[in-house]
């Protein structure tokens, strides 16, 4: 009896992982993540440990773990044109091929094998350098890990190895599509820095460019709950982004009767007002001939005693190295809440600190007026606060929302394209560590797409290798 | 007694492009024959070898193994047989246990029978001694064993080889031939593409010849010999002490038709009967040339080959 399809499968996928083990390519590959991994960790945990009172896992080194997953963001795409360019046309350039199909095993058998094998040993590299990249982290932090950090992090590993895999049914396509490893491996290495990063992002430079100049509603809901014998001030700020041009914020009801007119605005016009006591339901919109705008508040906040608030504040420091941006969280009196300051310190890409309503309780807040400020290195730093009560200010996150819309606001064709790119596993581990991450495409989207995109290379991949001549 | 047919392939026809690389063969091998598939480079044997051995699909045509549909049902006509193709590569980190075991799995072959035969066929090689040392470490007739050796893990009915001594080393070549005379003489089929006559004529009991992409002539190497023979007559090699005209010596005999002379004192004559060797020997012994040598020419296969391809070119 001829082995069962599951059998041979698994029998060459077997084998490809032990060659791939004992392979110098893997060792040396991997190697180089696993440095770049611990150096990351270590230097991360470290900063955690300094920064954070209290540090907890969603706070401190959940937050450090999401830079160490953003810096391997390119090796899934590495790691499986290395692991599988030569698959198929390795063999038939060795003449190892002909032996194999000599054997009663199924085409298909081969193809799933060899993608199961490089699969296996990507995972394996993968699973032991982010355990060990988990762990340097929260040592150094000093903070005990939590089984949704394990959680995130094991589910984080497993969407990039999704990634991975859908990687790699591509390069396996191109590796039984060609004659020679080389072309394969210039074909897989185009794909990735060139074709499908180009193709996906297409979409949305098409988007930008042809919503240049037009008003952007931002869709920023200011559902304020009065406070009584109280005022806030809320500043609404225009921001540009791509192209920064002038820009005009305006504030209109939900029946769209202006309540902020369109004040001569300049680049990042901020434009604040008193609100009196109500409720209010109002848009803000921002006009300018730029690609993006964006407006979120700053400025005062009320702590309303009893309700869900979350408060957050973002930066980004320009020159994006050098640690010295760092948020604090103060009392009207400009006094340190008690129990001590909030702060967290930013570097390279947004960093949000997320205050829940637990984390105020935990500080007895009751009431405010709290103040949040930004202290800055002698540098330009672009920053935001944004807070919300219960359900409402949904919209907060505008200033990265603007291009890409919010999740549901990006129009079909954007997302439809973006979808191609099998990179986009970033936006579902995002969705892990942030848990409200504004993305292109949803967590649920990005990993069908993932699994839409491998289905696809897989089938055409088995076509091409049934059908192909091998001699 | 008529042997049970082991491939037989009906109006085989193979295409590349435009070239007809493989023109209607009717190949038929019976159980025990080793049969040597013969012609010219570029006449069609890997294109049918492959086609055999399911590396190609013909265009035309179909092709039995032991009753099988190999175009319907490859898998279970690879399951019988083995085959070296006339190109094979191996994973140079692995060893050859480690290769005899992959492929084994891939056979479907349980664990304990696997072992049994690994160490059978790598005794039945020679390769023993260096089963655990990389197959990259190996020659190239190291690895032709080993490719001998996977070809016959699952006790094959019929063993395919494609050119199998080519660039072995002469002591790499006899190796060969003498292991695939002991797997013939052990029962296996044997069905071996060459252009090497002596090769052929060494291993094989029926030969298949191949012109253009047509079969020419298939039949036992006796056979063909024999038919040959009777359609250019016995020929007779004759040397004589001293040197002369044969023909007017000779020309009375009867079933002489003709000398051929080859050197000063060599002639080959050609007769048209056997029984008229014993007088022709008398006449020429008697004759004042003397007789010095005087044997029958036996065809060779290159003689049969030549004739069957159309001669030298």
């Amino acid at each position: 009896m001829p082995p069962a399809f599951v059998d041979s499968v698994w029998t060459i996928a077997r084998k490809e992982l032990m060659l791939h083990l004992k392979t110098k390519r893997l060792l040396v590959i991997g190697g180089v993540f696993a440095a770049l991994i611990i150096i990351i960790s270590l230097y991360g945990g470290y900063l955690t440990g300094q920064t954070q009172d209290e540090p907890t896992y969603e706070q401190g080194a959940g937050a450090v773990m999401s830079i160490v997953f953003s810096f391997s963001a390119f090796f899934p795409a590495i790691l499986a044109v290395a692991m599988t360019y030569d698959a198929i046309v390795g063999e038939k350039v060795n003449h190892s091929m002909y032996l194999l199909i000599s054997k009663p095993v199924r085409r298909e058998s081969i193809f799933l094998g060899k993608l199961l094998g490089a699969w296996l040993a990507v995972a394996l590299v993968y699973i032991v350098v982010f355990s060990l990249g988990f762990v340097l982290v929260l040592g150094m932090a000093g903070t005990a890990p939590t089984a949704d950090g394990a959680a995130d992090v094991y589910g984080a590993v497993g969407i990039i190895l999704l990634g991975t895999g859908a990687w790699m049914t591509l390069v396996m396509l191109y590796s039984s599509l060609f004659k020679t490893t080389a072309s394969t491996l210039i074909t897989a290495i185009l794909s990735w820095l060139f074709v499908l990063s180009l193709v996906s992002q297409a979409g949305l430079i098409y988007y930008a460019v042809s919503i240049s100049g037009q008003d952007v509603e931002l869709n920023v809901n200011v559902n304020y709950t009065p406070m009584p014998g109280n005022q806030t001030i809320l500043t609404f700020t225009g921001f540009a982004m791509i192209n920064p041009m002038p820009i005009n914020v305006s504030v209109t009801d939900a029946q769209g009767n202006p309540v902020l007119n369109e004040l001569p605005g300049a680049d990042n016009a901020s434009h604040s007002f008193v609100v009196s006591p109500g409720l209010y339901d109002w848009t803000v919109a921002a006009e300018g001939d730029s690609t993006t705008a964006g407006a979120f508040s700053n400025g005062t906040v009320y702590v309303v005693p009893g309700a869900s608030m979350s408060f957050g504040m973002a930066a980004m420091d320009d020159d994006m190295y050098d640690n010295d941006v760092a948020f604090s969280l103060t009392d009207g009196a400009g006094q340190p809440f008690p129990g001590g300051e909030y702060s967290v310190a930013a570097s390279g890409s947004p960093s949000f600190v997320q205050l829940d309503a637990t984390a105020f309780a935990e500080k007895n807040l009751t009431e405010g007026p709290f103040v949040a400020s930004v202290a800055l290195g002698n540098e330009t730093v672009y920053f935001s606060t944004f807070y919300s009560y219960g359900e409402s200010l949904s919209g907060d996150l505008a200033i990265f929302a603007a291009l890409s819309g919010e999740n549901d606001d990006a129009p079909g064709y954007v997302r439809a394209m973006y979808a191609i790119n099998p990179d986009n596993c970033m936006g579902a581990y995002n969705y892990l560590f942030n848990h409200d991450y504004v993305g292109i495409l949803t967590m649920t989207e990005s990993i069908g797409s993932l699994v839409a995109f491998s289905a696809v290379c897989l089938a055409l991949g088995l076509v091409v290798f049934r059908r192909k001549s091998l001699a | 007694m008529t042997a049970e047919t082991m491939i037989q392939t009906t109006g085989l026809t193979k295409d590349f492009g435009r070239l007809r690389a493989v023109d209607g063969l009717n190949i038929e091998v019976k159980r025990g024959e080793a049969y040597g598939f013969l012609g010219p480079n570029g006449a069609g044997k890997s294109t049918t070898i492959r086609m055999l051995t399911g590396f190609l699909r013909p265009n035309i045509g179909s092709i039995e193994i032991m009753g099988k549909d190999m175009l319907r049902n490859p898998l279970a006509v690879k399951e019988k047989v083995g085959i070296v193709p006339d190109q094979f590569g191996f994973y140079p980190l692995m060893n050859s246990r480690e290769h005899l075991d992959f492929y084994g799995r891939l056979y479907g072959m349980e664990k304990k029978r696997l072992l049994a035969r690994t160490d059978e066929v790598l005794g039945l090689v020679g390769l023993t001694d260096r089963a655990k040392s990389r197959v990259g470490d190996y020659s190239h007739g190291m690895k032709q064993r080993l490719a001998i050796a996977q070809a016959l893990l699952n006790e094959p009915e019929i063993l395919f080889l494609d050119e199998p001594t080519t660039g072995l080393d002469p002591q790499g070549q006899y190796d060969t031939r003498q292991l695939i005379r002991k797997l013939h003489a052990g029962g296996l089929t044997i069905f071996v593409s060459s252009h090497l006559l002596n090769e052929v004529d060494d291993i094989c009991t029926h030969v298949g010849i191949v012109k253009s992409g047509r079969l020419v002539a298939q039949d036992s190497i006796a056979n063909l010999q024999g038919q040959l023979s009777k359609a250019k007559g016995v020929l007779v090699s004759v040397s004589v002490c001293r040197p002369g005209e044969l023909w007017p010596i000779v020309k009375g005999v009867q079933g002489v038709v003709g000398v051929d002379p080859t050197g000063p004192n060599a002639f080959v004559v050609h007769l048209d009967r056997r029984e008229a060797i014993p007088e022709l020997a008398r006449v020429v012994a008697s004759s004042e040339l003397g007789l010095w040598n005087f044997n029958e020419m036996q065809l060779s296969l290159e003689q049969v080959f030549l004739e069957m391809t159309g001669g030298a070119r």
